[in-house]
């Protein structure tokens, strides 16, 4: 029973790993430029794809083809985001929601046309758990989660310690204001751009390392990822860490009491409680 | 609104002119007397979570097509292959099944994939009376009120969980854990398994249902071997085989895995490599391996995808093949023309052959042939099912190498 | 040919009950509803459970699905519609897709993946079923549909909230008949969603769980935005030219060889999202406006 609680935690908190990668940019683009980025899963998605092109086809080792794979997908991701969300005249929050709809669209079957619908891994050979007591982690496994922390780590002290995190904070509470002072708001939300796919495309490619590359890999993930950006407190980035990590354990520790096929479920219950009785997250207490 | 009638005038254009176009290609009169193409009509999924077997079918379907073709076709006549997307949907499934039946008058219709769509456009092929071939698993297609037009290549769950059931007491398996796909293959095979395998002794230690696109199958894998089952009875694809059994190997837990051919393919052995196969059980039909249909359909399938084909593609030539046979045999496009030869052609008795080549002059001649597929003997009972002699292989050194053999006879008997 | 066309008539028919709905939820109430799907996999289970497990007439099955749709949206109104617009969506998203998971594992009551087949077929002639009869049902019950949201959209309240549409506070001012008038109109639409869901259960007579993807939901959004948010004939007009193009497509492709199935499926769908994206710019009164 003991070792049962340990096993699915592990497993929860690798799970949430993943779900932070694509959270916190998430959270990061919910907060500032104020609209639900539905595609952001989507980005993942892209990083898994570059990566596997760059390993597989092309023939690269897989680290080389993962950092060039997270460049070709900030090549793509953030023209695509800039263009769709920051460039078309719009009037209001809506409009971006339901673009962000057609950019997943989009997306998604660009990709179904250019690779097929064909389920894919990397070229990387199989490996066997290292085992501390009931804690068994493969070394890929224990990669994830680490870039997880780090990526988090980096994420918090660029918002809190440099003048470029200053803006975004200050365009998240007050945009109005950002540009009477004089920023450079433009340049700021290429930046946030940068960020949120830059994680999402880490993410992306570690998500394709731990499961199977395949055009809805991101898609799929969509409740579980909007439920630890909410959880965590929408443009509160280091917050959706904690978040993913409560979805994630959530998840696995619901397989106790319910059928595992139910444990989905488990995110968007978890989600709609937190929007109902703690809207600004659980960090965020007011 | 002026803008929306303009789009709205557009587009009616535009459909209108295609559909017209899409008539006057092929005049009705031509097929009514005989002559013209033979029109097959393709439905399987190219969108949606079948799409990874509907591409390998329709993929498939072509490059066989055109191999007839090149070869004169059928009795002269070539075959016009109509390909609509099933897009792994009912709804969409009817509206594409339709518009081949109505529009384009097919004369036969291959490569329904999920139970769901099948039985949704079975109603439609049987009142249209063309044969219909699918590669479905629900039992509810053998019971389907058809006419004897739905016909399948795979063979149903019912019958191939006796033959695991068979292949694990052959084995001396005691106890087994099922590790299910939640689609209606994976359920059936589950749930017609079990009870069986308990009737005959055996012990069921844990049963684990997995949806296809998961965060993670740890807890799932560990949940099912908690019992420490003797064999791993697996009831998925090869894509998603290989995550679970990832899973399976990371974690370095005991017991032998025992599933399908079509699952544990090349390209499983692959994913996982060699040493991490080693001593699978595959229970899959003996027929293909080394028949001259596999051969020449391998032969096809490397030089237009670079690739062996899978279970799938091995199924959409039989599918090709036997109506096509059925039709030469029948001399006519007639659906149920086509109907009444398909046991003529692909059941014995008569010559046994595998390709059009070897075939076709056969027919023509007038004698008796038996095809032999590359998926298995094609030989269909009066539901429209087939029979087939399995074989229980173990992975060794990445090849599947038989051990012993499950008659089709044995397997009716259970 | 004619029995396609009457198959692409009675589609259209039956979609265009799901813009009408969600034209009530968002194009009059500004209910961003991304999970408009759910109310029609209701209906749809409703009448297949009830006609072919328990072998009720029809119409029970029909009561039953709209009772059921109404409850749950009744149930996520009251404890979400005070909610932000995006929250509002990512809800209804996640509500559509639980609703989904439950009918892919609740074995017991909806055979799972399985699903239900020998779902009896509608409007029969002398126990033949006719398709003609069938359109027939189907554009009355569009008929009854659209009567229904344009004398809601037209009422006192319906009006006024247009007019404030594009103004949060000005609706808040409104007070509590806004909030019944929302919670109204999201269980009209909920409502014609089930309809809908039993009239597609009984024509094409099986139900799977994988009818029910929110690709559904964006079709719908699509074809609302197509006709205008707001105009309940620009949803019939919408629905027919989006279900007119998409199907065009498949006579486009045998015309235009070249380019592989898969292909050609993957581009549909490509050209469905960047229509959603250009046709909401180009309407830019979709939804309130706020400070960006």
């Amino acid at each position: 029973m003991l070792a049962d609680l340990v096993h699915l935690s592990v497993t929860g908190l690798l799970i949430g790993s993943l779900l932070a990668l694509g959270a916190v940019g998430l959270s990061l683009t919910f907060g500032v430029a104020r609209f639900a980025n539905v595609a952001h899963p989507d980005f993942m998605m892209l990083g898994a794809y570059a990566t596997f092109a760059l390993n597989v086809l092309a023939g690269w080792p897989f680290g080389l083809a993962a950092v060039a794979g997270v460049g070709l997908a900030l090549l793509v991701g953030v023209p695509i985001a800039r263009v769709a969300y920051d460039k078309l005249p719009v009037t209001s929050t809506v409009q971006l929601l339901i673009i962000s709809i057609g950019v997943s669209f989009v997306l998604r079957h660009l990709v179904l046309l250019l690779f097929g619908s064909e389920l894919f891994q990397y070229a990387v050979p199989l490996q066997r758990a290292k085992v501390f007591g009931p804690v068994r982690l493969t070394p890929n496994q224990m990669a994830t989660i680490l870039t997880a922390l780090v990526l988090a780590l980096a994420l918090h002290l660029l918002l809190s310690r440099t003048k470029l995190g200053r803006i975004l904070r200050a365009m998240a509470d007050n945009p109005v204001l950002c540009q009477i002072a004089g920023v450079d708001v433009e340049r700021a939300r290429i930046a946030m751009w940068v960020i949120a796919v830059l994680s999402a495309a880490v993410g992306g490619v570690l998500l394709g390392l731990n499961l199977v590359i395949q055009p809805n890999m991101g898609w799929d993930l969509i409740i579980p990822i909007f439920a630890s950006a909410i959880l965590g407190g929408i443009g509160n980035p280091y917050g959706a860490l904690g978040g993913a990590a409560v979805i994630g354990l959530a998840q696995e520790w619901s397989t106790l009491v319910i059928p595992s096929v139910y444990k989905e479920a488990v995110a968007f219950t978890v989600m709609a409680l937190c929007l109902l009785f703690r809207p600004r997250g659980i960090w965020g207490a007011k | 609104m002026r803008l929306d009638r303009r789009r709205f005038l557009t587009t009616a254009g535009v459909g209108g002119t295609a559909l017209l176009a899409g008539n006057l290609g092929f005049p009705r009169a031509a097929v009514a007397q005989g002559s013209g193409p033979i029109r097959i009509g393709t439905l399987s999924p190219l969108t949606g979570a079948g799409s990874v077997y509907g591409t390998i079918l329709a993929n498939t379907y072509r490059i066989v097509a055109d191999d007839i073709n090149t070869q004169g076709g059928i009795g002269g006549r070539p075959i016009q292959l109509l390909v609509e997307d099933g897009q792994t949907n009912p709804d969409a499934a009817v509206r594409a099944a339709k518009k081949l039946i109505e529009v384009d008058r097919v004369n036969v219709l291959l490569g329904t994939w999920s139970s769901a769509v099948t039985l949704a456009v079975a109603p439609l092929t049987a009142a249209a009376k063309i044969p219909h071939f699918n590669v479905s698993s629900s039992s509810a297609v053998t019971t389907f009120q058809d006419d004897d037009f739905l016909y399948r290549t795979y063979t149903s769950q019912v019958l191939v969980s006796s033959i695991y059931t068979t292949a694990a007491q052959k084995l001396g398996f005691k106890s087994a854990a099922l590790v299910l796909l939640n689609n209606p293959y994976g359920i059936t095979l589950g749930d017609t398994f079990a009870e069986r395998f308990q009737k005959a002794g055996g012990k069921i230690t844990g049963r684990v249902v997995y949806n296809p696109n998961q965060a993670s199958y740890r807890s799932e894998v560990q949940e099912a071997l908690a019992g420490k089952p003797d064999v791993i009875v697996f009831g998925g694809y090869t894509a998603d085989g290989i995550l679970v059994f990832k899973e399976w190997f990371q974690l370095g837990l005991g017991g032998t895995w025992m599933g399908p051919g079509f699952a544990f393919n090349q390209q499983f052995i692959q994913g996982i490599g060699r040493e991490a196969a080693e001593g699978i059980i595959v229970v899959e039909a003996v027929p293909t391996l080394g028949s001259p249909a596999l051969a020449h359909l391998t032969k096809l399938y490397r030089a237009a995808y670079k690739t062996d084909p899978e279970f799938f593609a091995a199924m959409a030539y039989d599918h090709m093949l036997v109506v096509s046979l059925a039709a030469l045999s029948a001399k006519s496009g007639d659906g149920t023309a086509i109907r009444d030869n398909i046991r003529k052609v692909s059941n014995p008795p008569g010559k046994t052959v595998g390709t059009w080549a070897e075939a076709a002059p056969l027919v023509q001649k007038g004698e008796a042939i038996n095809y032999e597929g590359a998926s298995g003997s094609c030989d269909f009972d009066a539901a429209g099912d087939v029979y087939t002699d399995f074989g229980i292989h173990r992975i060794k050194s990445g090849k599947w190498v038989l051990e012993q053999t499950i008659k089709a006879a044995e397997i009716k008997a259970a | 040919m004619t029995e396609y066309l009457i198959a692409l008539a009675t589609l259209i028919g039956i979609q265009t009950l799901l813009a009408l709905g969600l034209n009530l939820h968002y194009g009059i109430t500004g209910l961003v509803n991304f999970g408009h799907v759910a109310f029609y996999a209701i209906g749809a289970y409703s009448s297949a459970i009830l006609s072919v497990t328990l072998g009720w007439p029809p119409v029970a099955g029909l009561l039953v699905g709209v009772c059921l749709a109404i409850a749950a949206s009744l149930l996520i109104g009251t404890a979400t519609l005070r909610l932000r617009e995006d929250y509002f969506a990512i809800l209804t998203l996640g509500f559509s897709e639980l609703v989904r998971l439950f009918l892919t594992n609740a074995r017991g009551l909806t055979r799972g993946v399985l699903g239900i087949s020998d779902i009896p077929r509608l409007a029969s002639i002398g126990g033949v079923p006719s398709s003609h009869l069938y359109l027939l049902l189907v554009v009355a019950t569009v008929a009854a549909a659209y009567a229904i949201c344009e004398v809601l959209t037209r009422s006192p309240l319906g009006r006024t909230l247009r007019a404030v549409r594009d103004d949060d506070v000005a609706a808040a001012s409104l007070g509590k008949d806004v909030l019944a008038f929302r919670l109204t109109a999201l269980a009209v639409g909920a409502a014609i969603a089930a309809v809908a869901g039993t009239l597609s259960a009984h024509y094409i007579s099986y139900v799977s769980p994988d009818q029910f993807t929110p690709e559904i939901t964006f079709y719908a959004w699509m074809a609302m935005i197509i006709g205008r948010p707001g105009s309940m004939r620009g949803a019939l007009l919408g629905t027919a030219i989006l279900y007119t193009v998409l199907e065009g497509t498949r006579f486009a492709k045998d015309v235009a060889p070249g380019l592989g199935a898969p292909q050609v499926a993957a581009i549909r769908q490509v050209v469905i999202g960047l229509g959603l994206i250009v046709l909401t710019v180009w309407f830019r009164r979709v939804g309130a406006r706020r400070a960006v």
